[in-house]
């Protein structure tokens, strides 16, 4: 059988060539004129992902998920394997990079409405997908083994545990039993490289799908009306084969090579392996700071009620918003002068989540700041 | 003059109070010549010492208790005698009373003469003829600590006192009567008298240090004697002071607890053999084992040992180079001896840099993480090498000794190899710049390709 | 190169060039961290007191051998099968190694007698060291 024969056999049967020609006549349709060098955010993102992908395979080969291995093996990646420390400096500063560029890109997307309808599942899974890389970072930040991992972990699951209703059930299940343990290191494993990875990949196909589908939204067109509907495509600019392809190419080279340069200079160091008592000053990533700062206020008991379920209300409630904001923000105005109160809410949360952020990383330290040493109480206030 | 009239004064208490000794006769004097004249019958035997029949004085009524039994004692003689009552609670003598052992001690055992009915002499330990007086203290303890049956009920060595007795301590104190020799409480509490295997005890390894250098690091107690009084303070500064934990030698390890002498020189080498296996075999069997010095005006000759090169006290390895301060001692410079020696003394000063150059390279790569188990057990087995090549330098043969430091060499590399790889030196990061390039190039062309 | 559709040919070919470039690399670095590294040889020490009818088992990294005191001097042999690795047994009855997989059969030696294996036994190197002997490989 010719070449073209085993082609035109697996057409039949598989009908690739009329998805690949449906494909191809939606990514030649031609973008809004305003899409210029925004979609490089996205590249970059994709860029780093994929770089996460490549990083976690190699790491994985080498990773050994057991409490008495665990440690050793990833000083055995940083130490022995041939640029283990790269691998593995890589794929932890990519959990940074990845939800600064996807909160990046929401920001981005809020701010020129492209959220609005047709898209808002665009949205949706988008967020989702930052939930997944939150819950990869989360998981991830465990299988060192480490003794600070082994007790944010711990933390991490009380919190859970006192969520409203499921919260003692997913605790448990989580953990595989009441304490963090070999069963949780296990269990965080198989989440952070089969569960989560796989979630990922289906929401970062539905969400790179419904972006070849509806398009990139159109700019802030003259007639707000007429930006209404899946026609409302303003056509004139370039299409997304090759013109954009190849600029969200070039954000993933750029987002790739900084990532690697931070990476090469910075590289982890050893920490003591779990085993240890709980350290002083324990503290989340950057971006759960704000959470981890809210809970602090949250009383005992509220209305006799547990405080902290309670409180968690407030977190729980603001996720929710935020992945279902097109739900939310449903007025078909694009342009910022049009939307004064949405901005204005959003705008609130933001400032909140920055200040409870601030509040987060200052809190229980001591910092030199403008030439002054300053000490803050546990609720960031300067003492 | 002062006591005559204390003796009468308390004669006339005595008198006054009544009638014990109507039918006691004799137990007055002792009494009075006591320690407590002014004691009454009645503080010690309670009843009634003013009620005229015999019967009323004995009443049970009147709490009369007759002869207090061993354990009443320390009740009785605890109300003033706090802090000896105290301690005696905490000692192997109540133990040994409360599983009804009668040799076990009590107040009265050591204070109260023999003579008469136990305790109505009780004596200061100040006045010579008390039996717990420093002059009498053995003659007390031997009492019960030289009755073989009694000692082995309690699982204590009955030959101690008379151990001490032919030491030169128990000299000193029995047949000098010499006012600074230690008898038994001055190493094993008077009261407490805790075993020497608690750690209480100052006759207990990790203190014998502390208990013997009281007197044997006085220049003032030591000088009439003769003796150096350094030598406390020598073996405090020494590995086997520092090693007391793993069972090495404390004064009485070498010495003896009790009949505590100087070893004689030809016992050295077997003594130290009991632990320094390897090294004493070595030197056996080498020409040091053989060697004999005659001192040059008595004539006397005498064998080497240990102490020639390490010291008795101190026991230190030589400082290297130790060629010229040990060997130089008996080797001219110049002769093939002195230059085996001076091999062998820098075969070990490497051999020990490497062990612990490799020993910090272990530590680093356990501080970053790694178990290192193969490079760990290798480096076992070098410190295993290590101790071999020690005892072989006993033997003072200098071909030996290089053939191990070869050995040695050839696996302290391997080690070195295998654990240099868990503690990488500094990345090389020489490729950013052309990642950089490569990454900016490829951007250009993504640029002009999709004007193009 | 003057002419558009000559440049857009050369900046495609350039940029393909540049892509694989910038796969290969990233796939060879992936890879050199992935190669298993070369594992030095291993050496087991079988005392001469724990032979029992003249032989004993040993491991090497994890995989056994077995050590034979012949006449002619010791013999360790891998029991590692040339074939397709599962384990030999010695067969007393048979003078025999005898594969459990496959149902290969080797000599005393190590030599094949039948079935598949396509070598013999893999012999290891044995040296004297006074109370044992000491097997590398």
């Amino acid at each position: 059988m010719s070449w073209r024969g085993l082609l035109d056999g697996l057409d039949v049967r598989l009908g690739w060539r009329e998805a690949r020609a449906r494909a191809a006549a939606e990514l030649a349709r031609p973008q809004p004129a305003r899409a210029g060098w925004g979609v490089a955010l996205g590249g970059a993102a994709l860029g780093v992902l994929g770089l996460e992908a490549l990083s976690g395979l190699v790491l994985a080969a080498h990773y050994r998920a057991s409490p008495e291995s665990a440690h050793a093996s990833v000083a055995a990646i940083r130490d022995t394997v041939p640029l283990g420390w790269l691998w593995l400096s890589v794929h932890a500063w990519g959990t940074h990079a990845l939800v600064a560029l996807a909160l990046l890109q929401a920001a981005k997307v809020f701010i020129s409405g492209a959220h609005k309808r047709p898209r808002e599942l665009t949205w949706v899974a988008g967020a989702l997908v930052l939930f997944a890389v939150l819950g990869l970072a989360v998981t991830g930040h465990l299988l060192p083994w480490t003794n600070e991992a082994f007790w944010s972990t711990s933390v991490r699951l009380g919190h859970v545990e006192s969520a409203p209703l499921a919260g003692p059930a997913a605790a448990r299940l989580l953990r595989g039993g009441d304490d963090v343990g070999a069963a949780t290191l296990s269990r965080f494993y198989i989440l952070h490289v089969a569960v989560l990875p796989a979630l990922l990949a289906a929401l970062l196909a539905l969400h790179l799908r419904l972006v070849r589908r509806l398009g990139l939204a159109p700019g802030v067109p003259a007639d707000e009306e007429a930006a209404r509907g899946h026609a409302a495509c303003s056509e004139g600019g370039a299409a997304w084969l090759p013109q954009l392809a190849l600029r969200a190419a070039a954000g993933a080279a750029v987002a790739v090579a900084a990532l690697l340069t931070v990476a090469a200079l910075h590289p982890p160091g050893p920490a003591a392996a779990a085993g240890g008592p709980t350290p002083a000053g324990l503290r989340p990533e950057w971006f759960f700071l704000a959470l981890f700062q809210f809970l602090k206020l949250a009383p005992a008991r509220v209305a006799g009620l547990p405080g902290e379920s309670v409180a968690q209300l407030v977190p729980l409630l603001a996720v929710a918003a935020f992945a279902l904001l097109p739900f939310l923000d449903r007025s078909p105005a694009r342009r910022l002068s049009a939307r004064k109160l949405s901005l204005a809410v959003v705008a609130a949360c933001v400032f909140a989540w920055g200040a409870l952020t601030v509040l987060g990383a200052v809190s229980d330290r001591e910092l030199r700041l403008f030439g002054k040493t300053r000490a803050f109480d546990t609720y960031g206030r300067p003492r | 003059m002062k006591r005559l009239l204390l003796l009468l004064a308390a004669a006339a208490a005595t008198a006054e109070a009544g009638t014990c000794t109507d039918c006691h006769p004799g137990v007055e004097e002792p009494v009075l010549a006591s320690a407590h004249p002014q004691t009454s019958c009645t503080d010690c035997h309670n009843g009634d010492d003013t009620a005229a029949e015999m019967t009323d004085a004995h009443a049970t009524e009147k709490k009369f208790i007759g002869r207090p039994k061993a354990l009443e004692w320390a009740a009785m003689c605890g109300d003033c005698h706090r802090e000896a009552a105290q301690a005696w609670t905490a000692s192997p003598h109540l133990d040994a009373l409360r599983k009804g052992d009668p040799a076990g001690a009590t107040c009265v055992s050591c204070h109260a003469a023999a003579a008469t009915p136990s305790g109505h002499s009780l004596a200061d330990c100040g006045d010579a003829g008390a039996p717990s007086a420093r002059l009498q203290v053995a003659a007390t303890c031997a009492k019960c600590h030289a009755d073989g049956a009694a000692m082995a009920r309690s699982g204590v060595r009955a030959d101690a006192v008379e151990l001490y007795g032919k030491g030169p301590h128990g000299h000193n104190v029995l047949e000098e009567k010499a006012a600074d020799g230690p008898s038994c409480v001055d190493c094993h509490d008077a009261h407490a008298s805790p075993r020497s295997s608690d750690p209480a005890s100052a006759a207990h390894p990790s203190r014998q240090a502390q208990t013997c250098g009281r007197c044997h690091g006085d220049e003032k107690v030591m000088k009439p004697h003769g003796l150096s009084h350094g030598l406390v303070a020598k073996y405090e500064g020494s590995p086997h002071a520092r090693g007391l934990d793993s069972g090495a030698p404390s004064c009485a390890g070498c010495h003896g607890p009790h009949l505590v002498r100087v070893p004689p020189v030809t016992e050295i080498v077997a003594h130290c053999g009991r632990c320094h296996e390897g090294p004493a075999r070595e030197f056996a069997a080498g020409p040091h084992g053989k060697a004999v010095r005659t001192d040059p005006q008595t004539g006397e000759a005498t064998p080497m040992s240990c102490e020639d090169c390490h010291g008795a006290h101190g026991a230190r390895r030589p400082e290297s180079p130790w060629a010229a301060r040990s060997c130089g001692k008996c080797h001219a410079a110049g002769t093939p001896a002195l230059a085996d020696g001076e091999r062998l003394s820098s075969i070990s000063a490497d051999t020990r840099a490497d062990l612990v150059r490799l020993h910090g390279l272990l530590e680093r790569a356990r501080a970053r993480g790694h178990q290192a188990g193969e490079g760990c057990e290798a480096l076992a087995a070098l410190d295993g090498a290590w101790q071999d090549m020690s005892a072989l330098a006993h033997g003072v043969s200098a071909e030996a000794g290089a053939m191990a430091r070869t050995a040695f060499v050839r696996d302290a590399k391997a080690v070195e190899e295998s654990l240099g790889r868990l503690v990488p030196g500094p990345r090389d990061l020489r490729w950013l710049p052309a990642m950089w390039a490569f990454v900016l190039a490829g951007v250009v062309l993504m640029w002009r390709k999709s004007r193009a | 190169m003057d002419s558009p559709a000559t440049r857009r040919d050369f900046l495609g070919l350039a940029l393909g060039a540049w892509a694989t470039t910038a796969a290969a690399g990233a796939a060879a670095a992936a890879g050199v961290s992935l190669w298993p590294r070369e594992e030095p040889p291993a050496t087991a020490r079988v005392g001469k007191s724990a032979l029992k009818d003249g032989r004993a088992t040993g491991s090497l990294r994890g995989v056994p051998f077995v050590l034979v005191a012949a006449p002619a001097g010791p013999l360790a042999l891998s029991l590692v099968c040339t074939h397709a690795r599962c384990l030999v047994k010695w067969n007393e009855g048979e003078r025999r190694y005898v594969c459990p997989c496959h149902r290969g059969t080797f000599d005393a030696e190590g030599r094949v007698v039948s079935g598949p294996p396509p070598a013999p036994l893999k012999r290891l190197a044995v040296t004297d060291a006074g109370d044992a002997w000491e097997v590398t490989g």
